[in-house]
Protein backbone atom coordinates (compact mmCIF):
# COMPACT_ATOMS: atom_id res chain seq x y z
CA UNK A 1 0.00 0.00 0.00
CA UNK A 2 2.74 2.36 0.67
CA UNK A 3 4.69 1.42 -1.81
CA UNK A 4 1.62 1.96 -4.65
CA UNK A 5 1.69 5.47 -2.81
CA UNK A 6 4.15 7.69 -3.35
CA UNK A 7 6.64 6.03 -0.29
CA UNK A 8 7.51 7.96 2.12
CA UNK A 9 4.76 10.39 1.09
CA UNK A 10 2.35 7.57 2.31
CA UNK A 11 3.24 8.08 5.50
CA UNK A 12 1.73 11.64 6.11
CA UNK A 13 -1.79 10.66 5.18
CA UNK A 14 -1.41 7.32 6.82
CA UNK A 15 -0.80 9.18 10.24
CA UNK A 16 -3.65 11.94 9.77
CA UNK A 17 -5.82 9.30 9.16
CA UNK A 18 -4.68 7.58 12.03
CA UNK A 19 -4.83 10.18 14.12
CA UNK A 20 -8.52 11.72 12.84
CA UNK A 21 -10.89 8.52 11.60
CA UNK A 22 -9.09 5.22 13.25
CA UNK A 23 -8.68 6.42 16.87
CA UNK A 24 -11.77 8.18 16.65
CA UNK A 25 -13.71 5.29 15.58
CA UNK A 26 -11.92 3.00 17.60
CA UNK A 27 -13.02 4.66 20.86
CA UNK A 28 -16.29 4.88 19.60
CA UNK A 29 -16.38 1.43 18.99
CA UNK A 30 -15.40 0.18 21.95
CA UNK A 31 -17.48 2.38 23.80
CA UNK A 32 -19.91 1.59 22.28
CA UNK A 33 -19.85 -2.62 22.24
CA UNK A 34 -18.79 -1.87 26.30
CA UNK A 35 -21.78 0.14 26.69
CA UNK A 36 -24.13 -1.44 25.22
CA UNK A 37 -22.86 -5.02 26.13
CA UNK A 38 -24.00 -6.57 22.87
CA UNK A 39 -22.57 -7.33 19.18
CA UNK A 40 -22.28 -5.02 16.74
CA UNK A 41 -25.90 -4.84 15.13
CA UNK A 42 -27.68 -4.88 18.27
CA UNK A 43 -25.85 -2.39 19.54
CA UNK A 44 -26.12 -0.11 16.80
CA UNK A 45 -29.86 -0.71 17.17
CA UNK A 46 -29.44 0.12 20.58
CA UNK A 47 -28.69 3.64 19.56
CA UNK A 48 -31.74 3.58 16.99
CA UNK A 49 -33.74 0.62 15.99
CA UNK A 50 -33.03 1.01 12.17
CA UNK A 51 -29.63 1.09 12.60
CA UNK A 52 -29.64 -2.75 13.21
CA UNK A 53 -28.72 -2.67 9.30
CA UNK A 54 -25.87 -1.31 9.35
CA UNK A 55 -24.36 -3.51 11.66
CA UNK A 56 -25.80 -6.59 9.84
CA UNK A 57 -24.61 -4.85 6.97
CA UNK A 58 -21.13 -4.32 8.36
CA UNK A 59 -20.49 -7.73 9.08
CA UNK A 60 -21.78 -8.76 5.96
CA UNK A 61 -18.68 -6.73 4.71
CA UNK A 62 -16.42 -8.96 7.07
CA UNK A 63 -17.90 -11.96 5.34
CA UNK A 64 -17.37 -10.56 1.83
CA UNK A 65 -13.79 -10.30 2.71
CA UNK A 66 -12.91 -13.40 4.70
CA UNK A 67 -14.28 -14.85 1.44
CA UNK A 68 -11.15 -13.82 -0.44
CA UNK A 69 -8.92 -13.45 2.37
CA UNK A 70 -9.44 -17.58 3.13
CA UNK A 71 -7.87 -17.76 -0.37
CA UNK A 72 -5.10 -15.82 -0.13
CA UNK A 73 -4.35 -17.52 2.86
CA UNK A 74 -4.82 -20.90 1.11
CA UNK A 75 -1.98 -19.33 -1.71
CA UNK A 76 0.00 -19.14 1.66
CA UNK A 77 -0.33 -22.83 2.73
CA UNK A 78 0.83 -23.62 -0.63
CA UNK A 79 3.88 -21.43 -0.96
CA UNK A 80 4.72 -22.98 2.33
CA UNK A 81 5.19 -25.91 0.98
CA UNK A 82 7.03 -24.40 -2.07
CA UNK A 83 9.63 -22.90 0.57
CA UNK A 84 10.95 -26.04 1.09
CA UNK A 85 12.83 -26.16 -2.13
CA UNK A 86 11.86 -22.96 -3.43
CA UNK A 87 9.77 -24.50 -5.95
CA UNK A 88 9.17 -21.28 -7.84
CA UNK A 89 12.87 -21.15 -9.27
CA UNK A 90 14.26 -18.42 -11.53
CA UNK A 91 11.09 -16.96 -13.33
CA UNK A 92 8.88 -16.41 -10.24
CA UNK A 93 6.12 -14.28 -12.20
CA UNK A 94 5.62 -16.94 -14.53
CA UNK A 95 5.08 -19.50 -11.99
CA UNK A 96 2.95 -17.69 -9.81
CA UNK A 97 0.42 -16.19 -12.39
CA UNK A 98 0.95 -19.10 -15.32
CA UNK A 99 1.90 -22.23 -13.57
CA UNK A 100 0.14 -21.35 -10.29
CA UNK A 101 -2.81 -19.34 -10.93
CA UNK A 102 -2.97 -20.36 -14.14
CA UNK A 103 -4.44 -16.81 -14.72
CA UNK A 104 -6.96 -16.52 -17.93
CA UNK A 105 -6.84 -13.10 -19.81
CA UNK A 106 -10.05 -11.03 -18.43
CA UNK A 107 -12.33 -11.90 -15.63
CA UNK A 108 -15.17 -12.95 -17.86
CA UNK A 109 -12.89 -16.13 -18.75
CA UNK A 110 -13.78 -18.36 -15.70
CA UNK A 111 -11.58 -21.35 -16.21
CA UNK A 112 -11.17 -24.05 -14.03
CA UNK A 113 -11.09 -24.71 -10.33
CA UNK A 114 -7.28 -25.35 -9.29
CA UNK A 115 -7.70 -27.67 -6.70
CA UNK A 116 -4.40 -26.95 -4.94
CA UNK A 117 -5.71 -23.80 -4.04
CA UNK A 118 -8.68 -25.25 -2.76
CA UNK A 119 -6.85 -27.56 -0.60
CA UNK A 120 -5.57 -24.31 0.93
CA UNK A 121 -8.81 -22.99 1.45
CA UNK A 122 -10.20 -25.40 3.08
CA UNK A 123 -7.08 -25.80 5.49
CA UNK A 124 -7.11 -22.40 6.14
CA UNK A 125 -11.20 -22.46 6.87
CA UNK A 126 -10.23 -25.68 9.17
CA UNK A 127 -8.04 -23.47 11.25
CA UNK A 128 -10.13 -20.50 11.39
CA UNK A 129 -12.81 -22.37 12.77
CA UNK A 130 -10.65 -24.36 15.30
CA UNK A 131 -9.76 -20.90 16.64
CA UNK A 132 -13.36 -19.83 17.21
CA UNK A 133 -14.59 -23.00 18.30
CA UNK A 134 -15.64 -22.08 22.17
CA UNK A 135 -15.61 -18.31 20.54
CA UNK A 136 -13.80 -16.12 22.85
CA UNK A 137 -12.56 -18.79 25.01
CA UNK A 138 -9.96 -20.54 22.66
CA UNK A 139 -9.88 -17.17 20.55
CA UNK A 140 -8.16 -15.98 23.85
CA UNK A 141 -5.94 -18.84 23.73
CA UNK A 142 -5.22 -18.73 20.23
CA UNK A 143 -4.28 -14.86 19.58
CA UNK A 144 -1.17 -15.96 22.34
CA UNK A 145 0.27 -18.11 18.98
CA UNK A 146 -1.15 -16.08 16.05
CA UNK A 147 0.19 -12.03 17.84
CA UNK A 148 3.68 -13.59 19.40
CA UNK A 149 4.53 -15.77 16.86
CA UNK A 150 4.56 -13.17 13.54
CA UNK A 151 6.05 -10.85 15.77
CA UNK A 152 9.19 -12.89 16.67
CA UNK A 153 9.71 -13.80 12.75
CA UNK A 154 8.79 -10.23 11.55
CA UNK A 155 11.55 -8.72 14.17
CA UNK A 156 13.91 -11.39 12.69
CA UNK A 157 13.25 -10.49 8.72
CA UNK A 158 13.53 -6.97 9.90
CA UNK A 159 17.30 -7.46 11.20
CA UNK A 160 18.11 -9.70 8.04
CA UNK A 161 16.32 -6.93 5.60
CA UNK A 162 18.54 -4.05 7.05
CA UNK A 163 21.76 -5.90 7.34
CA UNK A 164 21.57 -6.69 3.50
CA UNK A 165 23.63 -4.59 1.25
CA UNK A 166 21.64 -2.21 -0.33
CA UNK A 167 18.81 -2.22 2.31
CA UNK A 168 19.29 1.80 3.05
CA UNK A 169 18.50 2.86 -0.30
CA UNK A 170 15.24 0.78 0.11
CA UNK A 171 14.44 2.68 3.33
CA UNK A 172 14.83 5.90 2.03
CA UNK A 173 12.61 4.86 -0.39
CA UNK A 174 9.97 3.94 1.98
CA UNK A 175 11.03 6.84 4.60
CA UNK A 176 11.25 9.81 2.54
CA UNK A 177 8.32 12.12 2.01
CA UNK A 178 7.14 12.96 -1.65
CA UNK A 179 4.83 15.82 -1.04
CA UNK A 180 3.72 16.25 -4.18
CA UNK A 181 2.19 13.29 -3.62
CA UNK A 182 -0.28 14.61 -0.86
CA UNK A 183 -2.32 16.66 -3.38
CA UNK A 184 -3.43 13.34 -5.10
CA UNK A 185 -6.52 12.57 -3.43
CA UNK A 186 -6.33 8.79 -4.26
CA UNK A 187 -2.89 8.16 -1.77
CA UNK A 188 -5.70 9.74 1.20
CA UNK A 189 -8.63 7.14 0.22
CA UNK A 190 -5.77 4.46 0.18
CA UNK A 191 -4.56 5.84 3.49
CA UNK A 192 -7.91 6.32 5.13
CA UNK A 193 -9.11 2.85 3.22
CA UNK A 194 -5.99 1.48 4.74
CA UNK A 195 -6.84 2.70 8.51
CA UNK A 196 -9.99 1.52 8.54
CA UNK A 197 -8.87 -1.90 7.01
CA UNK A 198 -5.90 -2.81 9.26
CA UNK A 199 -8.01 -1.72 12.67
CA UNK A 200 -10.65 -3.53 11.39
CA UNK A 201 -12.93 -0.53 11.93
CA UNK A 202 -16.14 -0.53 9.96
CA UNK A 203 -16.65 -4.07 10.37
CA UNK A 204 -18.60 -4.66 13.58
CA UNK A 205 -15.93 -6.23 14.88
CA UNK A 206 -14.43 -3.88 17.44
CA UNK A 207 -18.24 -3.29 19.19
CA UNK A 208 -19.10 -7.02 19.39
CA UNK A 209 -15.34 -7.85 20.82
CA UNK A 210 -15.64 -4.88 23.11
CA UNK A 211 -19.05 -6.07 24.50
CA UNK A 212 -16.92 -8.56 25.63
CA UNK A 213 -14.69 -6.89 27.71
CA UNK A 214 -15.20 -6.82 31.78
CA UNK A 215 -17.18 -4.02 32.78
CA UNK A 216 -13.94 -2.99 34.58
CA UNK A 217 -11.71 -2.58 31.64
CA UNK A 218 -10.36 0.63 30.32
CA UNK A 219 -12.35 1.02 27.21
CA UNK A 220 -9.99 4.44 26.24
CA UNK A 221 -6.43 3.37 26.64
CA UNK A 222 -7.12 0.04 25.39
CA UNK A 223 -8.75 1.64 22.35
CA UNK A 224 -5.18 3.21 21.68
CA UNK A 225 -2.99 0.23 22.62
CA UNK A 226 -4.99 -1.50 19.94
CA UNK A 227 -4.71 1.37 17.16
CA UNK A 228 -1.19 2.64 17.82
CA UNK A 229 0.24 -1.41 18.39
CA UNK A 230 -1.47 -2.22 15.19
CA UNK A 231 0.20 0.52 13.36
CA UNK A 232 3.45 0.54 15.09
CA UNK A 233 3.67 -3.57 13.68
CA UNK A 234 2.69 -2.09 9.66
CA UNK A 235 5.36 0.36 10.11
CA UNK A 236 7.70 -2.14 11.50
CA UNK A 237 6.35 -4.43 8.57
CA UNK A 238 8.16 -1.54 6.29
CA UNK A 239 11.25 -1.69 7.34
CA UNK A 240 11.04 -5.86 6.59
CA UNK A 241 9.81 -5.04 3.09
CA UNK A 242 11.44 -2.33 2.16
CA UNK A 243 15.24 -3.36 2.94
CA UNK A 244 14.61 -6.68 1.27
CA UNK A 245 13.54 -4.25 -1.86
CA UNK A 246 16.51 -2.15 -1.03
CA UNK A 247 18.40 -5.71 -1.45
CA UNK A 248 16.56 -6.75 -5.01
CA UNK A 249 16.94 -3.50 -6.37
CA UNK A 250 20.78 -3.57 -5.37
CA UNK A 251 21.35 -7.45 -6.93
CA UNK A 252 19.29 -6.32 -10.46
CA UNK A 253 20.78 -2.33 -10.84
CA UNK A 254 16.85 -0.99 -11.06
CA UNK A 255 15.85 1.89 -9.32
CA UNK A 256 13.75 0.90 -6.10
CA UNK A 257 10.99 2.59 -7.57
CA UNK A 258 10.68 0.11 -10.10
CA UNK A 259 11.22 -3.51 -8.45
CA UNK A 260 8.03 -4.38 -7.81
CA UNK A 261 4.62 -3.51 -8.77
CA UNK A 262 1.55 -3.53 -6.03
CA UNK A 263 -0.79 -6.52 -4.75
CA UNK A 264 0.16 -9.71 -4.58
CA UNK A 265 2.79 -9.30 -6.83
CA UNK A 266 5.04 -8.10 -4.16
CA UNK A 267 4.22 -11.66 -1.58
CA UNK A 268 3.77 -13.84 -3.59
CA UNK A 269 6.30 -13.02 -6.93
CA UNK A 270 9.14 -9.76 -5.45
CA UNK A 271 9.03 -11.50 -2.19
CA UNK A 272 10.11 -15.37 -3.07
CA UNK A 273 12.54 -13.79 -5.78
CA UNK A 274 14.45 -12.04 -3.21
CA UNK A 275 14.35 -15.00 -0.98
CA UNK A 276 16.18 -17.44 -3.73
CA UNK A 277 18.62 -14.38 -3.79
CA UNK A 278 19.67 -14.82 -0.32
CA UNK A 279 23.06 -16.07 0.40
CA UNK A 280 22.17 -18.43 2.75
CA UNK A 281 18.92 -20.39 4.44
CA UNK A 282 16.86 -19.06 1.51
CA UNK A 283 14.63 -22.00 2.52
CA UNK A 284 14.32 -20.87 6.17
CA UNK A 285 13.63 -16.83 6.20
CA UNK A 286 10.63 -18.43 2.81
CA UNK A 287 9.16 -20.96 5.30
CA UNK A 288 9.40 -17.95 8.03
CA UNK A 289 8.20 -15.21 5.67
CA UNK A 290 4.67 -17.16 4.66
CA UNK A 291 4.38 -18.80 7.81
CA UNK A 292 4.29 -15.08 9.21
CA UNK A 293 1.67 -13.80 6.33
CA UNK A 294 -0.21 -17.12 7.44
CA UNK A 295 -0.19 -16.72 10.97
CA UNK A 296 -1.22 -12.81 10.47
CA UNK A 297 -4.37 -14.02 8.33
CA UNK A 298 -5.81 -16.68 9.89
CA UNK A 299 -5.54 -14.11 12.79
CA UNK A 300 -7.91 -11.27 11.03
CA UNK A 301 -10.02 -13.70 9.43
CA UNK A 302 -11.37 -15.72 12.72
CA UNK A 303 -11.44 -12.44 14.42
CA UNK A 304 -14.39 -11.51 11.43
CA UNK A 305 -15.59 -15.06 11.72
CA UNK A 306 -15.72 -14.36 15.75
CA UNK A 307 -17.72 -11.20 15.53
CA UNK A 308 -20.36 -12.57 12.66
CA UNK A 309 -21.23 -15.46 14.41
CA UNK A 310 -21.31 -13.97 17.83
CA UNK A 311 -23.79 -11.85 16.53
CA UNK A 312 -26.11 -14.83 14.61
CA UNK A 313 -25.78 -16.79 18.04
CA UNK A 314 -27.47 -13.46 20.40
CA UNK A 315 -29.99 -12.68 17.89
CA UNK A 316 -31.07 -16.09 16.27
CA UNK A 317 -30.14 -18.56 19.74
CA UNK A 318 -28.48 -21.10 16.81
CA UNK A 319 -25.75 -23.57 18.41
CA UNK A 320 -22.38 -22.28 17.97
CA UNK A 321 -21.14 -25.20 16.33
CA UNK A 322 -24.06 -25.13 13.83
CA UNK A 323 -23.22 -21.13 13.03
CA UNK A 324 -19.26 -21.63 13.04
CA UNK A 325 -19.73 -24.55 10.34
CA UNK A 326 -22.40 -23.46 8.68
CA UNK A 327 -20.19 -20.11 8.25
CA UNK A 328 -17.46 -21.85 7.12
CA UNK A 329 -19.23 -23.68 4.26
CA UNK A 330 -20.90 -20.96 2.63
CA UNK A 331 -17.82 -18.54 2.71
CA UNK A 332 -15.69 -21.36 1.29
CA UNK A 333 -18.45 -22.33 -1.49
CA UNK A 334 -17.99 -18.35 -2.28
CA UNK A 335 -14.66 -18.44 -2.03
CA UNK A 336 -14.00 -21.37 -4.59
CA UNK A 337 -14.60 -18.42 -7.84
CA UNK A 338 -11.50 -16.84 -6.39
CA UNK A 339 -9.81 -20.23 -6.85
CA UNK A 340 -10.69 -20.45 -10.55
CA UNK A 341 -7.95 -19.33 -13.00
CA UNK A 342 -10.20 -15.49 -13.29
CA UNK A 343 -10.02 -15.92 -9.38
CA UNK A 344 -7.35 -12.72 -9.18
CA UNK A 345 -9.74 -10.48 -11.26
CA UNK A 346 -12.86 -10.83 -9.23
CA UNK A 347 -11.00 -10.97 -5.61
CA UNK A 348 -9.22 -7.83 -7.13
CA UNK A 349 -12.75 -6.14 -8.06
CA UNK A 350 -14.55 -7.18 -4.62
CA UNK A 351 -11.42 -5.87 -2.63
CA UNK A 352 -11.68 -2.79 -4.19
CA UNK A 353 -15.56 -2.11 -3.21
CA UNK A 354 -15.30 -3.62 -0.25
CA UNK A 355 -12.98 -1.54 1.32
CA UNK A 356 -13.13 1.50 -0.77
CA UNK A 357 -17.08 1.57 -0.36
CA UNK A 358 -18.14 -0.96 2.09
CA UNK A 359 -16.12 0.22 5.11
CA UNK A 360 -15.94 3.98 4.48
CA UNK A 361 -19.93 4.00 4.28
CA UNK A 362 -19.55 2.14 7.79
CA UNK A 363 -17.42 4.29 9.00
CA UNK A 364 -19.02 7.36 7.95
CA UNK A 365 -23.39 5.92 9.19
CA UNK A 366 -21.26 4.76 12.01
CA UNK A 367 -20.18 8.53 13.54
CA UNK A 368 -23.48 10.04 12.30
CA UNK A 369 -25.38 7.17 13.86
CA UNK A 370 -23.25 7.73 17.89
CA UNK A 371 -22.89 11.24 16.71
CA UNK A 372 -26.21 12.49 15.87
CA UNK A 373 -28.92 9.65 17.09
CA UNK A 374 -27.00 8.10 20.64
CA UNK A 375 -29.21 8.21 23.85
CA UNK A 376 -29.16 5.90 26.33
CA UNK A 377 -31.52 5.75 29.47
CA UNK A 378 -28.65 6.52 31.85
CA UNK A 379 -28.29 9.63 30.31
CA UNK A 380 -31.59 10.41 32.70
CA UNK A 381 -29.62 9.06 35.51
CA UNK A 382 -26.80 11.23 34.79
CA UNK A 383 -28.42 14.42 34.37
CA UNK A 384 -29.96 14.02 38.06
CA UNK A 385 -26.05 12.64 39.37
CA UNK A 386 -24.41 16.18 37.44
CA UNK A 387 -26.99 18.58 37.70
CA UNK A 388 -24.40 21.23 36.71
CA UNK A 389 -22.78 19.71 33.70
CA UNK A 390 -24.78 21.94 30.64
CA UNK A 391 -24.00 20.18 28.21
CA UNK A 392 -26.03 17.05 28.51
CA UNK A 393 -28.84 19.43 27.39
CA UNK A 394 -28.25 20.07 23.80
CA UNK A 395 -29.80 17.15 22.13
CA UNK A 396 -26.48 16.72 19.73
CA UNK A 397 -24.77 16.54 22.67
CA UNK A 398 -25.82 13.43 23.57
CA UNK A 399 -22.83 12.00 22.20
CA UNK A 400 -21.22 13.54 25.54
CA UNK A 401 -22.67 11.17 27.66
CA UNK A 402 -20.99 8.27 25.66
CA UNK A 403 -17.10 10.22 26.23
CA UNK A 404 -18.09 10.84 29.68
CA UNK A 405 -19.26 6.63 30.27
CA UNK A 406 -15.65 5.74 28.32
CA UNK A 407 -14.03 8.24 30.68
CA UNK A 408 -15.43 7.31 33.57
CA UNK A 409 -13.67 3.56 32.75
CA UNK A 410 -10.73 4.92 31.62
CA UNK A 411 -7.02 5.91 33.47
CA UNK A 412 -6.82 8.84 31.05
CA UNK A 413 -9.49 11.15 29.45
CA UNK A 414 -10.48 12.16 26.14
CA UNK A 415 -12.24 15.58 25.51
CA UNK A 416 -14.80 17.34 22.93
CA UNK A 417 -11.94 16.84 20.38
CA UNK A 418 -13.67 13.10 20.39
CA UNK A 419 -17.07 14.85 20.20
CA UNK A 420 -15.76 16.81 17.03
CA UNK A 421 -13.76 13.89 15.20
CA UNK A 422 -17.50 11.72 15.15
CA UNK A 423 -19.80 13.90 14.46
CA UNK A 424 -17.70 16.32 11.81
CA UNK A 425 -14.07 15.90 11.12
CA UNK A 426 -14.27 12.31 10.16
CA UNK A 427 -17.32 11.92 8.86
CA UNK A 428 -16.79 14.71 6.35
CA UNK A 429 -13.41 14.06 5.02
CA UNK A 430 -14.17 10.12 4.69
CA UNK A 431 -17.78 11.68 2.91
CA UNK A 432 -15.39 13.78 0.66
CA UNK A 433 -12.68 11.00 -0.17
CA UNK A 434 -15.67 8.31 -0.90
CA UNK A 435 -17.89 11.06 -2.73
CA UNK A 436 -14.86 11.55 -4.96
CA UNK A 437 -14.06 8.38 -5.52
CA UNK A 438 -17.74 7.53 -6.38
CA UNK A 439 -17.42 10.16 -9.43
CA UNK A 440 -13.92 8.82 -10.70
CA UNK A 441 -15.82 5.32 -11.15
CA UNK A 442 -18.77 6.73 -12.73
CA UNK A 443 -16.30 8.49 -15.54
CA UNK A 444 -14.01 4.93 -15.79
CA UNK A 445 -14.32 1.65 -14.27
CA UNK A 446 -12.05 0.25 -11.74
CA UNK A 447 -9.03 -1.39 -12.38
CA UNK A 448 -9.59 -0.68 -16.45
CA UNK A 449 -12.35 -3.66 -15.97
CA UNK A 450 -15.47 -3.73 -18.10
CA UNK A 451 -18.12 -2.46 -16.48
CA UNK A 452 -20.05 -5.96 -16.69
CA UNK A 453 -17.08 -7.45 -14.11
CA UNK A 454 -17.20 -4.15 -12.18
CA UNK A 455 -20.91 -4.29 -11.95
CA UNK A 456 -21.30 -8.16 -10.98
CA UNK A 457 -17.75 -8.07 -8.54
CA UNK A 458 -18.64 -4.70 -6.85
CA UNK A 459 -21.85 -3.16 -7.14
CA UNK A 460 -24.18 -6.63 -7.23
CA UNK A 461 -22.07 -7.62 -3.98
CA UNK A 462 -22.69 -4.01 -2.25
CA UNK A 463 -26.04 -4.47 -3.59
CA UNK A 464 -26.65 -8.30 -2.14
CA UNK A 465 -25.09 -7.55 1.41
CA UNK A 466 -27.62 -4.16 1.78
CA UNK A 467 -30.84 -6.59 0.64
CA UNK A 468 -29.03 -9.96 3.34
CA UNK A 469 -28.77 -6.80 6.02
CA UNK A 470 -32.47 -6.22 5.61
CA UNK A 471 -33.59 -9.58 5.88
CA UNK A 472 -31.41 -10.16 8.65
CA UNK A 473 -32.56 -6.57 10.66
CA UNK A 474 -36.25 -7.87 9.63
CA UNK A 475 -36.10 -11.47 10.70
CA UNK A 476 -37.31 -11.79 14.27
CA UNK A 477 -34.66 -13.40 16.77
CA UNK A 478 -35.47 -15.78 19.24
CA UNK A 479 -35.70 -15.02 22.98
CA UNK B 1 19.19 9.50 4.13
CA UNK B 2 17.60 12.47 4.06
CA UNK B 3 16.69 14.57 7.29
CA UNK B 4 12.97 14.68 5.98
CA UNK B 5 13.35 10.68 5.97
CA UNK B 6 14.62 11.01 9.35
CA UNK B 7 11.93 13.33 10.61
CA UNK B 8 9.67 10.41 9.29
CA UNK B 9 11.61 8.14 11.29
CA UNK B 10 11.32 9.57 14.46
CA UNK B 11 7.60 10.78 14.05
CA UNK B 12 6.55 7.35 13.54
CA UNK B 13 8.48 6.00 16.30
CA UNK B 14 7.54 8.57 18.97
CA UNK B 15 4.14 8.31 18.08
CA UNK B 16 3.28 4.87 17.36
CA UNK B 17 6.03 2.91 19.60
CA UNK B 18 5.95 6.15 22.03
CA UNK B 19 2.26 5.91 22.11
CA UNK B 20 2.10 2.42 22.72
CA UNK B 21 5.00 2.55 25.45
CA UNK B 22 3.10 5.25 26.99
CA UNK B 23 -0.20 3.54 27.07
CA UNK B 24 1.28 0.45 28.75
CA UNK B 25 2.89 2.37 31.15
CA UNK B 26 -0.24 4.18 32.08
CA UNK B 27 -2.28 0.35 32.38
CA UNK B 28 0.23 -1.16 34.33
CA UNK B 29 -0.16 1.49 37.07
CA UNK B 30 -3.82 1.70 37.15
CA UNK B 31 -3.53 -2.21 38.03
CA UNK B 32 -0.84 -1.71 40.47
CA UNK B 33 -2.51 0.99 41.95
CA UNK B 34 -5.90 -1.62 41.96
CA UNK B 35 -3.77 -4.27 43.18
CA UNK B 36 -2.89 -1.86 46.72
CA UNK B 37 -6.46 -0.48 46.98
CA UNK B 38 -7.67 -4.69 46.70
CA UNK B 39 -5.24 -5.80 49.19
CA UNK B 40 -6.41 -2.74 51.78
CA UNK B 41 -9.96 -4.19 51.59
CA UNK B 42 -9.05 -6.95 52.29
Amino acid sequence: MCYANGGGAFLIPYFVALLTAGIPIMILEFSLGHRISRPAPMALGNVKKGFEILGWFALLIGFGICTYYAVVMGWCFNYLGFSVNLAWGQNTESFFFNQFLKISDSPMQIGGIQWMIVLGLALTWVCVIAAIWKGVKTVGKVVYFTVIIPWVILIVLVIRGITLPGALEGLRFYLTPQFSALLDYKVWLAAYSQVFFSLTIGFGVQITYASFLPKKADVVNNAFIVSLANNATSFLGGFAVFSTLGYYAHQTGLPVSEVVKSGPHLAFVTYPTIISMLPFAASIFGILFFLMLLTLGIDSAFSLVEAGAASIIDKFKLKRIHVNIGFAIIAGLVGLVYTTQSGLYWLDIVDYFMNNYGLLVVGIVQCFAVGYFYSHKDIHDYVKRHPHDRSIFSIPAKIVELRKYANSKSDFTIGVWWDFCVKYLTPVVVGILFLTNIIERVKSPYGGYSRWAEFLGGWLVIIVFVVVAVILYRKKGSK
Amino acid sequence: MPISAWIMLAVGVIILFGGVVLCLFKMRRKKDRGYTEDTRSS
